[in-house]
């Protein structure tokens, strides 16, 4: 059936199978709604993502995604700056904020490490947070990447240098399961993952 | 076709996953009877999928799989004792042993003294009392187990048995030569050094550093020019003056 499709319809039903959880099926009910009934809506789109994807970049400060140099949470000043939540990715910055339990300010790591993978200190951004944590400002890091091997590891490398600095590290708890990451576990079990943290050694 | 292959419980470890179209992931697993197994785990990244706290490293596994060609499919998978439960340098080391394995066995091929090899070792690791002996003992034994065993018994000339207070010049894939030096060179050894990585003591600084010395050159030997991943993030660590 695909075959019978124009050019530029395939190239759309293609284009949207980058999106996660998105197949060929998906895909093409995506593009007659779009063309079909929301023509606007479509527009709408198509320009956010040119913008989106000319404009964001990272965060000068903590790898968030953003189109300004500093972004709005590294910018504000009702957060607590002695505060530093280090999550994985972006995704893990909302699940966070969702729990309204925490006020302080984050880092992006943008994965976690994987030696075997090659993804190891530089990869993450590790000079920044070592700029960061050098800086005297932070009193305490919060190490909320994944209840993983890879983010267990990765924890503990950041605890590490933490240390160095004479900064508090602590681990949120385990009441996220083994396995989990953080944007996947729901906003009460995260905020008493994070109330619950307890200091690394 | 290639012949459908159905394996009911084996025993084995994750080595390396990666994720797999949307919400799979492709595993390669050490398994006690048949090498390394890459297979898909399906469905394995949705929040909900009920293998994801056990789908990890260094968690001893028993499971099931059909495979056709190369790829083939996880259908049962359940943890057969806890987690090792690594931290720091642990884990690292444990990065490091999984990489060693995939880059040195080769697929489909049957090797259940690496696997016995890496069970012991990830014991040892757990005991906590410091990582370079486990590692050293694990390349050792696992050059045996791939069939390419250092020669610390005799000579390889004259057959004449290793002497403690000896140095010896180490042939790569020969052996121990005696040797007119006095001093430890790259490719000069104590006797007593050999001994101890052939009778697994190793309970010293020195000939620890003697055996890491040999079976880095010898590992080198089967894993080619390009180098281990693992360490050179180690190396980046350690060049940052982290205390894992
Ligand atoms: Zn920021």
């Amino acid at each position: 059936m695909a075959e019978n499709y124009s050019p530029l319809l395939k190239q759309l039903i293609r284009a949207l199978q980058c999106l996660p959880g998105v197949g060929q099926k998906s895909a093409q009910r995506m593009t007659f709604d779009l063309l079909g009934e929301d023509r606007m809506g479509a527009k709408r789109l198509a320009e956010a993502l040119e913008n989106a994807a000319t404009r964001v970049t990272y965060c000068k400060d903590c790898r968030m995604l953003t189109e300004d140099q500093i972004c709005q949470l590294c910018s504000s000043e009702r957060r607590d700056s002695s505060l530093l939540c280090v999550v994985e990715t972006p995704a893990d910055v909302l699940a966070v904020e969702q729990t309204g339990a925490y006020s302080g300010k984050y880092f992006v790591l943008m994965g976690h490490i994987s030696p075997i993978d090659g993804i190891g200190p530089g990869e993450l951004g590790l000079d920044l947070l070592e700029e960061r944590l050098a800086g005297g400002v932070i009193t305490e890091v919060i190490l909320a990447t994944g209840v993983t091997v890879e983010g267990d590891a990765t924890a503990h490398i950041i605890a590490s240098m933490a240390k160095k600095e004479n900064i508090q590290a602590s681990r949120i708890a385990y009441g996220v399961p083994m396995g989990g990451e953080l944007e996947f576990v729901d906003s009460g079990t995260l905020a008493r993952a994070l109330a619950g943290r307890r200091e690394m050694d | 076709m290639s012949q459908r292959e159905a394996v009911q419980l084996e025993s084995g470890y994750v080595l390396h996953h990666r994720a797999y179209q949307n919400t799979s992931r492709i595993i390669d697993f050490l398994t006690e009877n048949h090498g390394l197994v890459s297979l898909v785990a399906q469905g394995a990244r949705r929040p909900k999928a009920a293998h994801r706290a056990v789908l990890q490293p260094f968690v001893p596994l028993v499971f099931s799989w059909v495979r056709r060609g190369e790829l083939g499919k996880l259908t049962h998978l359940e943890s057969q004792a806890q987690a090792f439960d690594f931290a720091g340098k642990q884990l690292m080391a444990g990065f490091y042993l999984n990489e060693l394995l995939l880059r040195l066995l080769a697929r489909g091929d049957p090797n259940p003294e690496a696997f016995s090899c890496y069970s012991r070792c990830l014991t040892e690791l757990a005991v906590g009392r410091g990582v370079e002996r486990p590692l050293r003992l694990f390349e050792f034994q696992l050059l045996k187990a791939l069939g390419y065993a250092l020669n610390l018994d005799h000579e390889v000339d004259n057959g004449l048995s290793i002497q403690p207070e000896t140095y010896y010049f180490f042939e790569l894939e020969r052996g121990p030569v005696v040797c007119q030096e006095r001093t430890e060179g790259a490719d000069v050894f104590f006797g007593r050094d050999l001994i101890a990585l052939r009778e697994g003591i190793l309970d010293d600084k020195k000939s620890l550093e003697a055996a890491k010395r040999l079976l880095q050159r010898a590992l080198r030997l089967y894993l080619g020019e390009r180098p281990l991943r693992t360490r050179m993030v180690l190396s980046e660590l350690f060049g940052r003056g982290l205390e894992l």
